[in-house]
């Protein structure tokens, strides 16, 4: 979690990733934030996001999105 | 209990699109009338003047009707035919006409006039399809049925006059009798090699299908086809002219194709086309008409009114057409 | 048969309505294929219906493929070890892409041939067989109708049963009926097979609410297309056709009418073809979601040509940056970059691929590949520079939430997509080139040079008024409201006379019958 926010922070200084619930829908990410976002976990945390996982519900917060890392560490 | 209700809401929805379906035509019908011309000029929304003059000739007036697109209106020239033979005739030539409107025209015609033959010149039988044509069949039937559908644009110029009175006058009579003039010369080199071109040549059914409905109007009227296609080097061909062969012996009628025979007119490629073959000065519609006349002459029986003081008009018409085209009578 | 023509929207639809609401339940979709076909057949060349039924099979055939492969694989999958798997699901991975290549080499291969070949011979032909005196001749090639659209979806579909989203399809009836349905055929929006591949197969019964809110959509379009876009036309004819000869505020009207008529014709057809499926109960994507109150280009490209843009993302976009050789050049980039760059390179890099495709996809000439450029240019540039703009905007005081700085931004994009406009619109690159030099030039603000643009004083207010309904319309969209739900809940008489007054509107103001061209849609080429 930790990891990841700092992650999350270099990519967009200034927005508050703990308590945004909406981060898709608000427009704070947009396509090009999320694209960034899924190379860097992947290398990250060695786990293959694929097109079908980008979804906004898997965005939208930084709860969803620790959520989805460890589905696909598991895999 | 719920079917049943079910039915009922059904029919309730059903009779809500057809009331109002029905109003929307009561409308229609309510509009049109504003918005038609008052008489038959431009000057008061009628797009094609020239074809519409046939309202201003005295009723019964006329004996000889064409119909066509703009290759008729410049190869057919009827007050030739009244100096020659006095013959009354008119050219009810629109551009790209095509059998659809022809027929609601006649239609039109039929109003106040009773010709003994009916010229239809063939070349806008040939369509681009069976999707157009059925367009174009709606399209017709919606203006000839509310014609705000074809003055809809008149909106731009309309005064309170149009509201107060819906009375046409269709008055107006062209002194040309639907025939434009155009005397300068762009010669067609290649002449009738045209003829070899492999252009679609079936009648599309939509146009066989109203063909029929215009033959049926003509005879229902004790009226005599004549079929004519004036040199055209942009479409007639000669798979085209067989086809119209055929359509003349399901008839019954008789086809004058100028494209595969000359007849002797001294027709002339070089000299006779205003635009490179596609329509025909005066000089080719002297040729074309001088043959047409002795044509109708032969077969028909016309009158000569050129005598009669209840025509005196169309002298003065003649007179007049030709002194404003500076042509020598 | 234009959707706008009289043979498609009484004739056709109404044909088919009626055999659709006959029809028993089960059977009600074959009455959607025929028609799709026979609509395909009517206004296109019979014998161009080759191409869609090949793109058809194809699809169907590439997807029931791939699934077999998944299918070998769960079942052995069970009886191996970790290792042997791991192996295995590379093998299986390599026959599943090279399904995909074939896919693509018939489907997105014949596209290119169609489309491309020429631009593509005439580009090699100047550069390189020029100095080897060789030529690449031009062939005259048939594009078949609406191919730009239905391949897009024919591939959105096998891609994503690779994927893994859905599985394929057996039944061919409900693939082909998803790639050729009528409305969509000509210029989209393109769907996606989970979207309504099962709306258009299972059979709606009669229902009153859908019939009525289509007919309205197709009417709004009407009002769209023929009273405001087809009038437009003729002046924006007019300016671009003789473009040397006018200068200063006649180009710009020009422009700016331009943007108009496409915005109007493209939404106005994408409503026609949005009602015509409500019709049959089957609801289609938005293509458009009030563009011209985007704050930013990025947001415009999310609410213009939505289907496209979403294709885009999903299929290149995605399928770019998350490959394997992109995540090499990933780590490249960050071990050799600084941080500034490395975190805007890849992105950057990705997108060039989606611009350039939405260029090209538009058409085979250098004009369109400049219109794909001239946006990606200005996203990679706001990019870089939003350091520097946060800078800018701090150092002067500007507060990012003000209403008058959204105002400010909306107004920097509808004048930057006027831009893009002009490029699209204008015959050459060099053609746009000098008008936009040419707006500069003898600028005076005098607006009675409308009246020498060929359209009369009369028509040009009827395009304002239009206009000014439309973007009434769109404001009170953006709010949120559902405009025809809203109407249904008012009483008979005011609703009916509304829905009166709007019908006549379009058929005494339409730009259409004699004195006007019909007009076919822009995006039917391509």
């Amino acid at each position: 979690m930790e990891e990841l926010l700092d992650i999350l922070k270099g990519l967009k200084p200034g927005v508050d990733f703990e308590n945004e619930k909406n981060l898709i829908d608000d427009r704070i990410l947009d396509s090009l934030d999320v694209m960034n976002l899924t190379v860097e976990l992947n290398d990250e945390f060695d786990i293959e996001i694929t097109p079908l996982d980008i979804l906004p519900e898997n965005f939208q917060s930084i709860e969803a999105m620790y959520a989805l890392i460890t589905r696909l560490q598991e895999d | 209990m719920d079917k049943s209700n079910n039915l009922n809401n059904r029919l309730k929805e059903i009779s809500k699109i057809v009331i109002f379906l029905l109003i929307c035509v009561v409308l229609l019908n309510c509009l049109s009338p504003i918005f038609l011309p008052k008489n038959n000029n431009k000057r008061s929304g009628i797009k094609y003047e020239n074809a519409r003059g046939f309202y201003g000739e005295k009723a019964h007036s006329i004996e000889v009707l064409a119909i066509g697109n703009s290759d008729l209106y410049s190869a057919m020239n009827p007050l030739q035919l009244w100096n020659n033979h006095g013959i009354t005739a008119y050219v009810s030539g629109e551009p790209s006409q095509n059998i659809f409107s022809a027929y609601y025209l006649l239609k039109e015609v039929y109003k106040n006039q009773r010709p003994e033959v009916v010229i239809l010149e063939v070349d806008e039988l040939f369509s681009k399809g069976d999707a157009d044509d059925l367009d174009e069949v709606i399209n017709n039937v919606l203006k000839y049925n509310f014609p705000l559908f074809e003055y809809h644009s008149r909106w731009k110029s309309m005064s309170h006059k149009d509201f107060k009175n819906l009375k046409v006058k269709y008055k107006d009579r062209m002194i040309s009798k639907g025939y434009i003039y155009h005397n300068n010369i762009q010669s067609h080199p290649t002449g009738y090699k045209y003829m070899k071109e492999n252009r679609s040549s079936a009648l599309s059914v939509t146009t066989q299908l109203y063909l029929d409905k215009f033959m049926q109007l003509a005879s229902d009227h004790q009226t005599k086809v004549l079929l004519v296609w004036y040199p055209s080097a942009t479409t007639a061909t000669l798979k085209r002219h067989q086809t119209i062969e055929k359509v003349a012996n399901r008839y019954q009628i008789p086809f004058i194709d100028f494209n595969t025979d000359q007849y002797n007119t001294g027709f002339n490629w070089m000299t006779d086309t205003r635009d490179g073959g596609n329509h025909l000065n005066y000089s080719g519609a002297t040729k074309m008409t001088k043959y047409i006349g002795q044509y109708l002459k032969d077969n028909y029986t016309l009158n000569d009114y050129r005598h009669d003081p209840h025509y005196e008009q169309w002298n003065k018409d003649y007179e007049m057409f030709m002194k404003k085209n500076k042509l020598a009578y | 048969m234009v959707y706008t023509s009289y043979v498609y929207l009484v004739l056709f639809l109404g044909m088919t309505f009626l055999l659709y609401t006959i029809f028993p339940k089960k059977y009600k979709w074959t009455v959607l294929l025929a028609a799709s076909y026979i609509y395909y057949m009517a206004a296109s060349r019979i014998w161009l219906i080759v191409f869609i039924l090949l793109t058809s099979l194809s699809a169907y055939l590439g997807a029931i493929w791939i699934d077999k492969i998944n299918e070998l694989f769960t079942s052995v999958k069970k009886l191996m070890d970790r290792q042997q798997k791991k192996e295995f699901k590379e093998k299986i991975l390599w026959q599943k892409k090279m399904v995909i290549v074939l896919m693509l080499l018939i489907n997105v291969g014949t596209l290119v041939f169609l489309k491309y070949f020429n631009f593509f011979a005439d580009v090699l032909n100047i550069t390189l067989f020029n100095q080897l005196h060789m030529e690449i001749p031009m062939l005259k090639l048939f594009l078949p109708l609406g191919i730009s659209f239905y391949t897009l979806q024919a591939v959105s579909y096998v891609i994503d049963v690779y994927r893994g989203k859905y599985k394929a399809d057996y039944h061919f009836g409900r693939v082909s009926l998803y790639l050729t349905f009528f409305p969509t055929i000509v210029e989209g929006p393109i769907t996606r097979y989970d979207q309504v591949a099962y709306q258009l197969y299972e059979g709606h019964e009669f229902n009153y609410v859908n019939l009525t809110q289509g007919c309205q959509l197709i009417l709004w379009g009407m009002f769209k297309k023929i009273v405001i876009a087809d009038r437009a036309n003729m002046l924006v004819n007019y300016v671009f056709n003789d473009y040397m000869k006018f200068s200063g505020l006649s180009v710009v009207i020009a422009i700016i009418f331009y943007t108009i008529q496409l915005y109007t014709e493209f939404s106005g057809a994408m409503d026609i073809v949005r009602g015509s499926a409500q019709i049959f109960s089957v609801e289609l994507p938005e293509n458009f979601k009030q563009p011209f109150f985007s704050k930013s280009i990025n947001e415009f490209w999310q609410k213009w040509h939505i289907t496209l843009g979403a294709w885009l993302r999903d299929y290149v976009f995605y399928s770019v940056s998350l490959s394997g050789a992109f995540k090499k050049f990933n780590h490249f980039v960050k071990n050799h970059c600084n941080e500034y760059f490395s975190k805007l390179l890849p992105a950057t890099t990705a997108l060039f691929f989606v611009w350039i495709c939405n260029g090209l996809w538009h058409g085979a000439s250098m004009k369109y590949v400049m219109y794909g450029m001239y946006y990606y240019i200005l996203m990679v540039i706001g990019m870089f520079m939003e350091p520097v703009f946060h800078k800018i905007l701090e150092a002067l005081h500007i507060q990012k939430e003000k209403t008058y700085f959204k105002f400010f931004q909306i107004l920097r994009t509808v004048f930057i997509v006027n831009i893009g406009m002009l490029i699209f619109r204008a015959d050459t690159l060099s053609a746009a080139y000098h008008m936009f030099i040419s707006c500069f030039q003898n600028f005076h603000l005098d607006l009675s040079v409308i009246a020498h643009l060929g359209l009369s004083v009369a028509d040009v207010s009827i395009i304002l008024i239009g206009t000014l309904v439309v973007f009434i319309m769109s404001l009170i969209k953006e709010k949120g409201i559902h405009i025809r739900e809203s109407i249904s809940k008012w009483n008979i008489v005011p609703r009916w006379s509304f829905y009166l007054t709007s019908l006549f509107v379009v058929i005494i103001f339409g730009a259409y019958g004699r004195g006007y061209d019909i007009v076919s849609f822009i995006y039917a080429q391509f």
